[in-house]
């Protein structure tokens, strides 16, 4: 018992490293974790490292909304987050939009963990029946994305050249990681330089608390874990495509509410993906493929466990990062904005071009200056999420 | 710099970026390999084998192949999207990725065709 215990606490200090630095996913921490495995199993037991590295997971999904929302620099699973984070932060309420997500990840954490026994025996099921009309059901998505647009013209523009761009990426062989150079380019390091360009002051931080309307917060979170749930079981539907699908689903969203939603799809798809490897036998994430490597079965008990192992981890979670959100408020007015935003550039090309060389540098250019257009034009971000939406339609209908 | 300007340089820039990489894609088809060579990759580059398969293990999640051509044997690791159609002594052309677990080099498969 003590040392699950301590596996937790190690976990979540892995996932706070892991969380708060800037552009890491947690797939790619995952395949660190599988390199390392042999070493970590002759210490100790393959339960131990899968409570090890459920936690970590667990609390990557908390406090990587401390880089997308204080630096705009996000991960794969954050991106959606980075403007409606940056303009909390620029209205000196980057600790309120933190808290806004937080309250999102725990929520969908405790309600997904308490659906769970309802989930078993239907989701298969709402697998079966919709995996063949996934393709279309995104297909639906986008051309009400589109459609939201008072200019049709540039949004459908923006889809297409970015599902171009994704198209193209993917089937570069050569590029490791392929989602790291193009989404820190188009979400990350293009809101980083226009805020360089347009000298942007950060004002001083203020520790808010949002004030929830009961509406939003049943809209936000029931419609996280339903979509949440169901995305989890469909291969290559990722937490920023559910989240598309549920903002299109729950119309007029406040930013309040779309923080919520994005904070926790990312828990609730952690969860979920065990119960998919439980109930459908798949492992949907990089995450819990390595944990299916290192278990040898995988059995409700387990299952049990290391939801309960989530669980502590996400309470614990709650704690750091809405410490650490305190810390970069305090901070982040310290520095020397236009200064941090080139660090934060260079931070990020330097990540980019450790893992993905100079074809991944390239990547993240031509991406940066797709992400640029959108923002000049007015025009939502969410468009760009063509890079993800088309290659998985294609997937899907072809 | 004038928003117009900055429109003007992020579209021509982007699109010539893309044929650029559209370029650099058709130029990187996979071309096969022999199994001994896999040792030679690097972790997470992507590869194409052919060869028949010795054995299957099945956990939870996945299932562990080793395939096996006239120059060695290797363990393909392939995800449960469908169920698998495939047995002992099938003759496979496999593409995926390079990884690393227990010392071992390995490959984590996109796509898996049988071969008549």
């Amino acid at each position: 018992m003590i040392s699950m215990l301590f596996a937790i606490l190690f976990g979540c200090i892995a996932g706070t490293i892991t969380g708060i630095t800037p552009g890491i996913h947690i797939n790619l921490v995952a395949t660190l974790i599988l390199a390392s495995s042999p070493i970590l199993a002759t210490f100790v037991s393959p339960i131990l490292i899968a409570i090890f590295i459920i936690s970590m997971a667990i609390t990557h999904t908390f406090t990587d909304f401390l880089p997308s929302c204080f630096l705009g620099a996000p991960d794969s699973d954050t991106v959606l987050s980075v403007l409606p984070g940056h303009r909390y932060l620029l209205a000196g309420k980057g600790y309120e939009a933190v808290f806004l997500t937080i309250i999102g990840s725990v929520l969908g954490l405790i309600i997904t963990i308490t659906s769970i026994p309802l989930m078993i025996p239907f989701l298969k099921s709402i697998y079966t029946l919709l995996r063949n009309y996934i393709g279309y059901i995104l297909i639906a998505v986008v051309i009400f994305m589109i459609l939201r647009e008072k200019s049709k013209l540039w949004p459908f523009i923006i889809f297409l050249f970015s599902g171009t761009l994704g198209i193209t990426v993917f089937n570069i062989t050569i590029l490791r990681e392929p989602l790291l150079p193009m989404l820190s380019g188009m979400f990350g390091i293009s809101t980083l330089f226009l805020s360089y360009k347009d000298n942007v002051k950060i004002p001083p931080q203020k520790i808010t608390y949002p004030e929830i309307d009961r509406s939003t917060g049943i809209k936000s979170i029931g419609s996280s874990v339903i979509v949440g749930s169901i995305a989890s079981f469909f291969p290559g539907i990722s937490p920023a495509h559910a989240a598309i699908i549920a903002t299109q689903i729950v119309r007029k969203l406040s930013t309040q509410g779309f923080l919520i939603l994005v904070g926790s799809l990312n828990t609730v798809n952690m969860v979920v993906s065990m119960v998919t490897l439980y109930t459908i036998d798949k492992a949907r994430n990089g995450t819990i493929v390595i944990m299916s490597k290192i278990l040898e079965s995988f059995n409700l008990d387990l299952l049990i466990l290391l939801v309960g192992a989530s669980l502590i981890a996400g309470l614990l979670a709650t704690i750091i990062t809405l410490k650490l959100s305190k810390v970069f408020s305090s901070l982040i007015t310290k520095v020397n904005y236009q200064k941090l935003c080139i660090t934060i550039i260079i931070i990020v090309t330097l990540v980019v071009a450790m893992l993905t060389g100079l074809i991944g540098l390239f990547v993240m250019i031509v991406s940066t200056l797709i992400g640029i257009i959108p923002a000049i034009k007015g025009i939502s971000r969410n468009h760009l999420m063509g890079c993800l939406l088309l290659p998985v339609i294609l997937y899907y209908i072809l | 710099m004038k928003e117009s300007k900055l429109l003007k340089i992020a579209i021509i820039g982007a699109l010539m970026g893309v044929i650029i990489l559209s370029y650099i894609s058709e130029k990187n088809y996979l071309v096969g390999s022999d199994i001994k060579e896999i040792a030679n990759k690097t972790i997470d580059e992507k590869v194409k084998i052919k060869g028949y398969i010795t054995s299957i293990q099945e956990t939870p999640g996945l299932y562990i192949l080793t395939v096996k051509d006239s120059s060695g044997s290797i363990k393909v690791v392939v995800f449960k999207e469908e169920k698998i159609d495939i047995s002992n002594d099938d003759s496979i052309e496999v593409e995926g990725k390079v990884t690393k677990y227990k010392e071992e080099i390995e490959i984590i498969a996109d796509v898996i065709r049988l071969i008549k």
